[in-house]
């Protein structure tokens, strides 16, 4: 990996300058060595990729419109010009207007304020799930090609046969079995609870096996070497040292899974499984709109502009900063 | 595999016995009270019997291809694969063509915007493939259904499998929007392959040489870029899934996408248990075939 910090110095300090942990207790026996030999500003990879990151256009643009989003969904209550409930028999289907500014839907329920509240589902459980997938899955995969032998055949044989049942499947099974049964619980959120979870659970086989390759050829470099033989912990060892090694890879990976969580809400929302009504969510609202296709198009084509544009800053989010931490991928 | 089948089906079976429902309170309704009509019931479709019991005689039905009786509301007591058998075939059609269409467009698509790379037709192909793969489905078909169908009545918003010349106009919008996602997902990810190969030194060798270039793309690129599209086959076969539950759901075409969303929707459980399972075991086979197919074209690799 070309991951670890460049430089010149003799080999002998070279332990010291890789691990993070070890240099601090070795800088005061070669403090003057150390900073001589550094120059003037270190280049971090971290600090490297971020600027490269900064540079890149659609990608910024996608995380400002994201986190526009997020704060739409986390602050709807304050943005919402109507109640998203509330039903209005003398404005049914009605098109865009100052009062109703996306319109509202068969029921005469305000599209806008609709929306915005809808805009929480994908996003907790996209971002949500993501963060406790790429979780689960780098710590089972770094820690089955750390220990090698026995505890990797375990955990790699369980992660095959994850792998193998196809995660939609698995997501759509699971909901349909025990979605009724949260539904009551904290308030109407109980599905999104489950969503969140079950996603988390059907979504780490992938960045499991990721992690593990990348762990396993990691594990046997010199840096690693040394910090076993200066008595660090295995624990330290996977948290200290191999995981901030791959920190940027991970992230890259992530960024995938994110959309691929958003895009299935949004499949098992349209099915039916999702949200349920009254309690708005995009999927839904899209696929309401779609019933009433021939009343009023725009109760269709608003849903679709926001699920379609979260989609795509996610998408280009992840391309960017794959670009940023590895620059000679193929563009 | 055998053993990848016989573990999922165990998941299945004891996932959707985990479930905190009752089907038979679900089916009977007001006469679930009724001890006597409940017990028959129970005994009926065997669930008095232990666990343990159950799962056996599932197992065994699984092994003489018997998937049990629906338990759904409209199709009460019918064997599962009576249920199943019509929407097997209906399904491998419409993801069958859309495959072959999203391949006819995709991989012409990468090879050009790959040869004159960064040129402006590149640039203008990689904007549609990005738009054909980024946005999802699920948007592209109410949207298309809304200009094609209400608005401008050139084809039909839904409906599968009408007699004659209507039938393949009834195909024609599904089969194009399902393909449209895969056509962008394999240009894109043609154009990397075949960018890789292309900067390869064995190809500036057979260009040194003075091979033509039609040779040199066919000798030389197009066999190497088959390694990492066999990579690509797993996303692919994940996407025909959930596309044609999408695609299924949206045009009332009676596959097994849509037969699974309607037994989800009635907690139809025999059902949902027998179609999981088949689409678990078509995509373990198909990632056989994909192992096979790696050894096949590289020697090195040993099954």
């Amino acid at each position: 990996m070309a991951q670890q910090r460049q430089g010149s110095l003799p080999s002998d300090t070279t332990l010291h300058r890789d691990t993070g942990f070890e240099r601090s207790a070795a800088a005061g026996t070669l403090p003057a060595v150390e900073t001589e030999q550094l120059p003037p500003q270190v280049s971090s990879p971290a600090g490297d990729a971020f600027r490269r990151f900064r540079k890149n256009g659609a990608a910024m643009l996608s995380l400002s419109v994201i986190l526009i989003l997020v704060f739409m969904a986390a602050f709807a209550h304050f943005m919402h010009t109507a109640n998203p409930l509330g039903i209005e028999y003398g404005n049914l289907d009605s098109n865009p207007s100052p009062q109703h500014w996306f319109g509202t839907d068969g029921l005469g329920r305000d599209q806008y304020s609709r929306l915005i509240y809808g805009l929480r589902v994908p996003l907790i459980v996209g971002i949500l799930g993501t963060a406790v997938t790429t979780i689960i899955g780098s710590l089972i995969g770094v820690m089955a090609a750390y220990a090698g032998g026995f505890v990797d055949t375990i955990l790699s044989r369980f992660t095959d046969l994850i792998f193998a049942f196809p995660a939609f499947l698995l997501a759509l099974l699971s909901v349909s079995l025990f979605g009724q049964a949260l539904d009551p619980y904290f308030g109407g959120a109980g599905r999104v609870i489950l969503l969140t979870v079950v996603f988390a659970a059907v979504g780490w086989p992938f960045l499991m096996r990721f992690v593990r390759s990348l762990a396993l050829s990691l594990k046997e470099q010199q840096f690693v070497e040394a910090a076993r033989t200066s008595g660090t912990s295995s624990w330290r060892i996977l948290v200290r040292h191999l995981l901030p090694n791959m920190y940027g890879l991970i992230l890259v990976q992530a960024g995938f899974i994110v959309v691929f969580f958003v895009y299935n809400e949004a499949v098992l929302s349209i099915l039916g499984l999702g949200v349920q009504p009254p309690n708005p969510d995009l999927g839904v609202l899209l696929f309401n709109g779609s019933e009433r296709l021939g009343f009023n198009p725009w109760e269709v084509i608003f849903p679709s502009i926001f699920i379609t544009i979260i989609i795509l800053a996610f998408t280009f989010l992840g391309d960017g900063v794959r670009d940023a931490v590895d620059p000679r991928g193929n563009k | 595999m055998v053993v990848v089948v016989y573990l999922i089906a165990t998941i299945v079976f004891f996932l959707s016995h985990a479930s905190p429902y009752d089907p038979i309170k679900l089916n009977l309704g007001q006469h679930a009270a009724n001890k006597l009509i409940y017990n028959n019931y129970a005994h009926l479709f065997g669930l008095d019997k232990s666990e343990w019991e159950q799962y056996k005689a599932y197992m065994g039905g699984l092994l003489h291809g018997n998937f049990g009786y629906s338990e759904g509301t409209d199709t009460w007591g019918q064997p599962v694969w009576s249920l199943l058998q019509n929407g097997v075939p209906v399904s491998l059609k419409l993801g069958g063509f859309a495959l072959i269409l999203s391949l006819i467009i995709g991989l012409p698509i990468g090879l050009i915007s790959a040869l004159k790379q960064n040129t402006i037709v590149d640039h203008g192909s990689q904007f549609f493939v990005m738009v054909a793969y980024a946005i999802p489905v699920f948007v592209l078909i109410p949207l298309a259904q809304l200009l094609f169908a209400v608005q401008l009545r050139w084809l039909p918003v839904s409906g599968w499998g009408a007699p004659g010349l209507e039938g393949y106009r009834q195909m024609i919008l599904p089969v194009t929007l399902f393909a449209a996602g895969l056509a962008g997902f394999f240009a894109k990810s043609f154009r990397s392959f075949m960018l890789e190969v292309l900067s390869q030194d064995y190809i500036r060798t057979a260009k040194a040489k003075g091979l033509k270039q039609r040779l040199v793309l066919y000798r030389h690129a197009f066999k190497n870029t088959l390694l990492p599209l066999a990579s690509i086959v797993g996303p692919t076969i994940a996407f025909l899934i959930v596309g044609s539950f999408i695609v299924e759901t949206f045009f009332g075409i009676p596959g097994i996408g849509l037969t699974t969303v309607d037994s989800v929707l009635s907690s139809d459980y025999p059902v949902i248990e027998a179609t999981t399972l088949i689409l678990a075991v078509f995509v373990v086979f198909i990632n056989m075939l994909t192992d096979i197919f790696y050894a096949m074209v590289d020697p090195r690799v040993r099954l």
